[in-house]
């Protein structure tokens, strides 16, 4: 062992095994010093103070810091520094040590080779120290870049449209629901996410649910699938961003209990479920597809989205439509073609939809959530066949918007149409709308609609019925009649899905719990 | 804190049979609605318990004593706060997706015997203070 400072040369004596070591710093007697063995384990002399000294029987002595090798070869235990042992591995002799074991200190000079002071335990727990600092910082680096890693926030998309389908197919396997929603293609899973928690929100409102309903935690229903399995040949490459898988055997277990639903006591006793015992259901895919689909597998859809691939509920319905009327995916689907806002989006729909002019309208549609039709257009377009135009035109075209999630919803403030040299124009003043048409002009408010309601229905219409339905029809003038539109990479769509859904929490808005147990009596 | 970051890896959120830990449910953020400005705060707070826990270790073993207590205690609040807010939230039996028990329990377990560490060094270091002529307390 080297010890800077040390002015000595190499320690004498040499060692001898025959002879009773002495070692140390000092020979007889030793007076202070450091950890010593002798040689086959024989007694040390007496030492006086210091440090310990000989281990008697040559077990493993533990001297903290730096390598050693036992007399007999036994491996020591030396905290923090490499230990090369007897196995083969090689020995650290230019720590200063002889084939004995015994430290030899080569720049030391007899007893004041200690020059330096007494720095060996100082210097122990400094080398100590710097392990622990060492593997305390080696740890936490990679503890914290495994975690940093982990909790990337990534989508859940798969390398290759097989492994999508088989993702999604684990993770029906084992129930995840967490899994399967991330694992959807990210369009599709952010617009069911965007509207179920405002629908279960309206839900527990109405009363339909109970207070404490999560739609995070889905209650009442188990999924299990197993021995799933898709025939990866048969897969059909429709395009770059397109492949259909083929499911073709394995089985899915569904078990529902009605109780477990989070849904109130009155809904449950009017559904009559307060003693109806879980249901459990298991579909044979195989068999199914041998009974009912003409040996037909099942085709999945998995669209690449970002560079990585996603199973797609839309690509799969549409896929299906297809397959069942004999129809191909067309081979050049329709470009998408944004505005450059909100209100020209909106516009230009209703501009498109008055020229009839199908094209314009679905390329006008949102590419992440409905590339779908983009993708059918030309085959939607031939079946649709040739449209009249309406012969009406734009003439006036204004919006309120406000933020809502997922999008911008645009409310119609002011909107003016031509036919046949005829205007109409319809204002809105708040919760009223006015209507100019030939020269004559009508006002809707929202608090008239229960009126109109009962006039317009009669003896028909009971007055509770009148009531609900005033109510939605003055939520819906009150929130206004409008689209939502979306924006993908810097260009405005229109989003019928989100117009549709905001539409619908609309309506849910306007009822009331006493609405639900009107509905419920009369479904009874 | 080994205890407290080996459970932030133990499972936290139970979907069907798979259990995810504390990070992959970190990683939900923008499927739950968190991947804003907030979800990532969030994130790297959570993330920087363990560079926090080897501060704590590294300032232990310099012999900054109190320091390094008072390392402890920060780490072992927020985690265990973290930790017990999780665990009170129950294990939701029954339901599809719900809160697993094994990493919020782990990781309380280990946050208040950090905490309790910490004040132990603090206790210590006091007295050792104190019982020293001319030593401060």
């Amino acid at each position: 062992m080297s010890y800077p400072g040390g002015g000595g040369g190499e320690w004498p004596p040499q060692n001898n095994p025959n002879q009773p070591q002495q070692g140390g710093w000092q020979q007889n007697p030793q007076q202070g010093g450091y950890p010593q063995t002798g040689p086959q384990g024989f007694p040390q002399q007496p030492q006086q103070g210091g440090y310990p000294q000989s281990n008697p029987q040559g077990f493993p002595q533990q001297q903290p810091g730096f390598p050693q090798s036992s007399p007999q070869g036994f491996p020591q235990q030396q905290p923090g520094f490499p230990q090369t042992g007897p196995q083969g591995f090689p020995q650290q002799q230019a720590w200063g040590q002889d084939q004995y074991g015994q430290q030899q200190f080569p720049g030391a000079q007899g007893p004041i080779g200690y020059a330096g002071g007494p720095p060996k335990k100082k210097r122990t727990g400094l080398a100590i120290t710097a392990v622990v600092a060492v593997v305390a910082l080696a740890a936490g680096a990679v503890v914290t870049v495994y975690a940093l890693k982990n909790s990337n926030d990534v989508a859940a998309g798969a390398p290759s449209p097989a492994a999508a389908a088989n993702n999604l197919v684990s993770a029906l396997g084992s129930g995840d629901v967490i899994g399967i929603m991330n694992g959807l293609a990210p369009a599709e899973a952010k617009l069911s996410k965007d509207y179920l928690t405002g629908t279960v929100d309206e839900l527990k409102r109405l009363e339909v649910l109970k207070k404490d309903a999560d739609p995070n935690k889905v209650t009442g229903v188990e999924f299990k699938a197993e021995n799933v399995k898709f025939d990866e040949g048969a897969a059909e490459t429709v395009n770059d961003h397109l492949v259909i898988n083929k499911l073709t055997e394995g089985k899915i277990t569904l078990t529902s209990d009605v109780k477990k639903i989070p849904l109130t006591d009155k809904l449950v006793e009017a559904m009559g479920a307060q003693d109806e015992a879980p249901s459990t259901e298991t579909i044979d895919i195989a068999e199914e597809i041998k009974k009912s689909n003409k040996g037909e597998p099942v085709r999945i859809a998995s669209i690449k989205v970002d560079g990585e691939w996603y199973p797609s509920l839309f690509y799969t319905i549409a896929d299906n439509v297809l397959h069942e009327e004999k129809l191909k995916w067309p081979s050049n689907p329709i470009a998408p073609a944004g505005a450059g806002s909100a209100s020209d989006a909106a516009k230009q729909i209703v501009e498109a939809g008055m020229a009839a002019d199908l094209t314009k309208v679905i390329a006008l549609l949102p590419p992440d959530e409905l590339g779908v039709l983009q993708d059918l257009g030309p085959v939607l377009i031939d079946q649709a066949g040739r449209l009249p135009a309406t012969g009406a035109k734009l003439t006036a075209f204004e919006t309120d918007s406000k933020e809502v999630t997922g999008g911008t919803l645009l409310t119609i403030k002011k909107i003016g149409v031509e036919v046949d040299g005829e205007k109409v124009e319809v204002v809105r003043s708040g919760d009223c709308y006015s209507v100019s048409a030939q020269g004559q002009d009508q006002k809707l408010c929202a608090d008239e609609i229960t009126q109109l309601v009962e006039q317009q229905g009669g003896k028909n219409v009971s007055g509770s019925v009148a009531d609900v339905i005033g109510r939605i029809g003055a939520r819906v003038l009150k929130d206004g009649i409008g689209v939502v539109s979306t924006e993908v990479d810097g260009k405005w769509y229109v989003s019928p899905v989100r117009t549709y859904s905001e539409l619908g929490l609309t309506l849910m808005r306007g009822l009331e719990p006493k609405d639900i147990d009107e509905l419920l009596k009369l479904a009874k | 804190m080994i205890t407290t970051v080996v459970g932030s890896f133990l499972p936290w959120l139970r979907s069907g049979t798979v259990g995810r830990d504390s990070y992959e449910v970190l990683a939900l953020r923008g499927w739950a609605g968190l991947g804003n400005g907030y979800g990532e705060v969030i994130r790297v707070a959570w993330v920087s318990m363990t560079p926090v826990a080897v501060c704590c270790v590294l300032l232990f073993t310099f012999g900054l004593r109190r320091f390094a207590a008072w390392t402890g205690i920060l780490f072992g609040t927020i985690t265990g706060t973290v930790a017990a807010l999780v665990t009170v939230q129950g294990s939701n039996e029954g339901a599809m997706v719900g809160i697993s028990l094994t990493g919020p329990a782990v990781a309380l377990c280990g946050a208040v015997l950090a905490i309790a560490g910490a004040i132990t060094v603090l206790t210590a270091s006091a007295r050792a203070a104190t019982s020293k002529p001319g030593g401060t307390p």
